[in-house]
């Protein structure tokens, strides 16, 4: 079966967006033929480069730009390019796709995502009432409107202590100088409220599933973080099997009814082995690859649901414990000429770009 | 409980993965012997006689080696996490 698929999140930095670990999944499945469309915000995302990733890139407005601008694109893609299946992979773009589902139905495009409800529910704000009801432990979060609330909060709760942004952003306080530093630094950035959050010592665990929006879990990849950047995404990890893991996965996917890619990071206490959910992201992560490397290719599996209607309720595909990842940086050289489509016309077709990243000379010559 | 043998990836270099919490352990060649010993199901005194059998020494530096190497496991939590 032949899909034009336009996928987002082709920013690579230290901190990556999961694009390219999706489409690396895309292209190492056989089941569908799938083209590859990219879909990037700045021209600078290096993925956009990567010359076996897409196909085609476009350009898409920031959000700030408004609804209108957004859809006006999104429609010029489709038409261009044909898209018959939409997998944004960026939480703060997702309600913009879900203000056109209808639209999409008309047009013959799919997508399957999580419905704003979903969203709004594993919100950062909504997590501690979201754990009570799927009977999870969440670390005691105390959440403030001004700098008044400050200390006195973070005394309830000890330090060291989390300091976290409404939508992003954590860091950790180990005093009151630290805490007074990144409160002024993260609420400069997002505003209030803050969430002030007890430390939970212990290991970090990551996990990636694809949902079927009636309460069961299509597939799972469960992961240990063993390499940690300073922002504390993951740069290495290893698929593991937890029974503990997999009930925390299943409770939440059953009480969301979650429909679509979901992100889910837990802290196991070292002193008592408890597991304590901290944060859900409605989308994959960006360690995605690692689960077609773990035969549990989760972009795949989400297609088949939707193209093949696999039923749901089966026993869901859990990842092969054991298989590693470790992530590395890359310095690439482009070509000015893509960077320039890119830059000046918001798009990019492989099909019609030179076939190297080497300098047009002829064309240097002639300038 | 998941079987030890299928919870553990035990390496021919002595490197031990649990692949139920992620951490790694390594052992030299007959802290390994006994490892997979354990894996296998063997009792305490086979334990001892493989040891025995596989190298130079006697059944009771073996019998400490393998009592030592039981509490040294006991720090792996070996339950379901």
């Amino acid at each position: 079966m032949k899909i034009n698929l336009a996928v987002s999140g082709l920013n690579a930095s230290d901190s990556p967006g999961p694009g390219l670990g999706i489409i690396k999944c895309l292209r190492n499945q056989s089941r569908f033929d799938i083209r590859i469309i990219g879909l990037a915000y700045d021209a600078n995302e290096a993925a956009i480069y990567v010359r076996e990733a897409c196909d085609e890139v476009y350009l898409m407005p920031y959000p700030s730009a408004g609804i209108e601008t957004f859809q006006k694109r999104i429609r010029y893609i489709v038409e261009k390019a044909q898209v018959n299946f939409f997998l944004p992979a960026l939480d703060s773009e997702l309600t913009n796709f879900l203000s056109m589902e209808q639209e999409f139905l008309r047009m013959g495009v799919k997508t399957f995502l999580p419905t704003r409800e979903m969203i709004e529910m594993r919100s950062k704000i909504k997590l501690q009432e979201l754990c009570k009801k799927a009977r999870l432990k969440y670390p005691k979060t105390i959440e403030i409107g001004n700098f008044d609330q400050l200390f006195s909060a973070a005394n309830k709760l000890g330090y060291p202590c989390l300091v976290k942004g409404i939508f992003y952003e954590a860091v950790v306080a180990h005093n009151e100088a630290t805490l007074e530093k990144a409160a002024h630094s993260i609420s400069s950035r997002w505003g209030f409220p803050l969430l002030l959050q007890q430390w939970v010592a212990g290991e970090e665990f990551d996990i990636a599933v694809a949902a079927d929006g009636k309460g069961n879990i299509l597939g799972m990849t469960a992961m240990k973080k063993m390499q940690l950047t300073e922002k504390g995404k993951a740069w290495g990890g290893m698929t593991i099997h937890s029974k503990g893991l997999f009930e925390c996965a299943r409770r939440l996917v059953k009480h969301l009814q979650w429909r679509g890619p979901m992100e889910i990071e837990i802290m196991r206490n070292e002193k008592t082995d408890e597991y304590y959910l901290i944060e859900i992201n409605p989308r994959f992560p960006a360690w995605i690859f690692l689960s077609h490397g773990a035969e549990c290719n989760l972009p795949e599996i989400l297609l088949r649901h939707v193209y093949e209607k696999i039923p749901s309720g089966q026993i869901p595909i859990i990842a092969k414990p054991g298989t590693m990842f470790l992530r590395y940086s890359q310095d690439m050289i482009i070509s000015m000429s893509e960077y320039e489509r890119v830059m000046i016309m918001g798009e990019l077709n492989r099909d019609s770009a030179p076939a190297t990243g080497k300098p047009n000379r002829r064309k240097q010559r002639e300038t | 409980m998941k079987k030890l043998s299928e919870r553990f990836n035990s390496l021919d270099s002595g490197l031990i993965i649990d692949q139920m919490s992620g951490k790694f352990f390594s052992a030299n060649a007959a802290g390994l012997l006994i490892f997979r010993g354990i894996i296998a199901g063997k009792k305490k005194q086979q334990l001892i006689d493989s040891l025995t059998r596989e190298f130079d020494v006697d059944a009771k530096t073996a019998a400490r080696d393998v009592e030592e190497f039981i509490v040294e496991l006991q720090s792996f939590n070996l339950h379901e996490n």
